[in-house]
C-alpha cells in the first residue's frame, strides 16, 4: 500500500464551526518515489454512524488547536484578499470612469461656444466636474450663457 | 540678485488630442496657480485662440515622436518644471513645485518596484529604469542641464532611428546587457545619461518627495499615496483615439 502523510495546513471546513469535517492535503508517495497530492474532506462521522478513521488521523497527528489556528488564519487571510480585490474592483472601476470623463471634458471643450468662453469659474466646473451629469449640466450652462439664452436675447 | 523665472512648459505634438488636453492642463495648472507662466510646445497646426489665450509663450515644433524632449531643452525659464499632456492638474500644491528642488539640478518621480505593475519595462541585464520622465524639475540656470536635455533629445532621436546603442568592447551593439526592446523608451536615453555618461555624473538627480501624487496614474493603487494628489495622468485614456 503506498504511504501517505498530510501537509500541516489542514483547517475546518468553512461555514462550519462544530469541527466536524477537516479539509486537507493528502501528499501519497507512490511506488516510482514520486509524490501525488490530494485535497481531502474528511467528515467525523460516516454515514453508517461511525468515526471516519482517516478524520482520526489528521486530527491526532496535527491536533485541535494547530487546525483551529489554521483555520482562523485562512478565514483572516480570505477576508483580506476578499477586501483587496474589492478595491481592487473599485479602484479599476472609478480609473476607467474618470478616463472616460476625462475624454468627455476635452470634447466638450472644442464645442466652439465652450472653448471660446471667457467665464473662467464655469470652465472651472467643467473641469472639475465629477461625473457625466454634472459635466454635462455644466456645459450647457456654458453653452446657454454663450448663446444668451439666460438673458433672453438667442432671438 | 535677481530671482530666477520660473514656468511650466508642456508639450503637444502629433495628434490633436495632445494639443486639446495640453490647453486643458494649462488652464488646470492656472484654475489653482493664475499667475503661472506657462509654455506651449505645439506644431503650428494645431494652434488656435484658446492656445494663445492661455499661454505665456509658444513655441513650434515639428512633428516628432520626442518633441517632448526638444520642447524640454528649449524652456524658457530658469526653473521649469515640465509636464506631460495627457495629464490633469488636481490641487494648488502645484503652486509649490519650484520650492522641492533641494540641492537638486533635475528631479523626477519613480519607478519603484512596488509599482512595477504598472510599468511595461523595469528590469534588464545592464540595470533598471528609476527614474519617470512624465514630469521633470529642472534647473535651467546650470549649464550642465541644459546640456543634458540637449543630449537628452539627441541621443533618443538616435536610439529611434536605430542609429545609437551601447556597445561591447568590440564595438557592435550590446544587447545582451541592454535589449533592443528598452530601444522604444525615452526613458532608457535618459538612463544613459544619468548612469553611463561621465560628462553628467556630477549632476544631482532626484526623486519628488511622495512621488506618486506628483505623476499620478490612474493604474496606481490606493495605498501608493496618502495625500491628494497634484497632477493625474491619462495615459491609457480612450480618448487618445478620438479624433479631434
Amino acid at each position: 500500500m503506498n504511504k501517505h502523510d498530510y501537509l500541516d495546513n489542514a483547517f475546518w471546513e468553512d461555514g462550519i464551526d462544530d469541527r466536524s469535517q477537516v479539509k486537507c492535503i493528502r501528499v501519497t508517495t507512490l511506488p516510482d518515489g514520486k509524490r501525488r497530492n490530494d485535497v481531502m474532506l474528511f467528515h467525523k462521522m460516516l454515514p453508517n454512524g461511525t468515526e471516519c478513521q482517516h478524520y482520526k488521523e489528521v486530527v491526532s497527528k496535527l491536533g485541535i488547536e494547530k487546525i483551529d489556528n489554521n483555520t482562523k488564519e485562512r478565514r483572516e487571510r480570505k477576508d483580506r484578499d476578499h477586501q483587496e480585490k474589492r478595491a481592487q474592483h473599485e479602484q479599476q472601476k472609478q480609473a476607467a470612469e474618470l478616463e472616460h470623463l476625462f475624454g468627455l471634458k476635452l470634447r466638450a471643450f472644442e464645442v466652439e461656444e465652450i472653448k471660446n468662453s471667457s467665464d473662467r469659474e464655469l470652465r472651472t466646473r467643467l473641469r472639475r466636474a465629477k461625473n457625466d451629469v454634472e459635466m454635462n449640466a455644466i456645459a450647457t450652462l456654458i453653452m446657454g450663457k454663450e448663446l444668451g439664452v439666460f438673458n433672453g436675447s438667442t432671438d | 540678485m535677481d530671482q530666477p523665472t520660473k514656468g511650466y512648459v508642456i508639450v503637444a505634438s502629433r495628434t490633436k488630442f495632445f494639443y486639446v488636453s495640453a490647453c486643458n492642463l494649462i488652464e488646470s495648472i492656472l484654475d489653482f496657480y493664475p499667475e503661472a507662466k506657462c509654455t506651449l510646445v505645439t506644431e503650428e497646426r494645431f494652434l488656435d485662440d484658446r492656445g494663445k489665450r492661455i499661454t505665456d509663450q509658444i513655441i513650434f515644433c515639428d512633428d516628432h515622436k520626442r518633441a517632448k524632449l526638444w520642447g524640454m531643452a528649449k524652456s524658457p525659464y530658469d526653473l521649469t518644471f515640465y509636464i506631460d499632456a495627457d495629464t490633469e492638474v488636481e490641487h494648488e500644491d502645484i503652486a509649490t513645485i519650484f520650492d522641492l528642488f533641494e540641492d537638486n539640478d533635475m528631479m523626477f518621480t519613480g519607478l519603484p518596484e512596488e509599482r512595477s505593475y504598472c510599468y511595461a519595462e523595469l528590469k534588464f541585464p545592464g540595470g533598471q529604469f528609476e527614474l519617470c520622465g512624465a514630469v521633470c524639475l529642472y534647473d535651467m540656470r546650470n549649464p550642465l542641464v541644459r546640456d543634458f536635455m540637449q543630449d537628452w533629445y539627441d541621443l533618443t532621436v538616435e536610439q529611434y532611428a536605430n542609429r545609437w546603442w551601447p556597445t561591447k568592447e568590440d564595438g557592435t551593439w550590446d544587447e545582451d546587457t541592454y535589449p533592443r526592446s528598452l530601444a522604444r523608451w525615452d526613458q532608457f536615453s535618459l538612463w544613459w545619461l544619468v548612469n553611463k555618461e561621465p560628462k553628467y555624473q556630477s549632476l544631482k538627480v532626484g526623486i519628488l518627495d511622495d512621488d506618486a501624487r506628483w505623476n499620478w496614474f490612474s493604474k496606481y493603487k490606493f495605498k501608493h499615496n496618502e495625500k491628494p494628489i497634484v497632477i493625474r495622468h491619462y495615459s491609457s485614456a480612450a480618448a487618445k483615439q478620438q479624433d479631434f
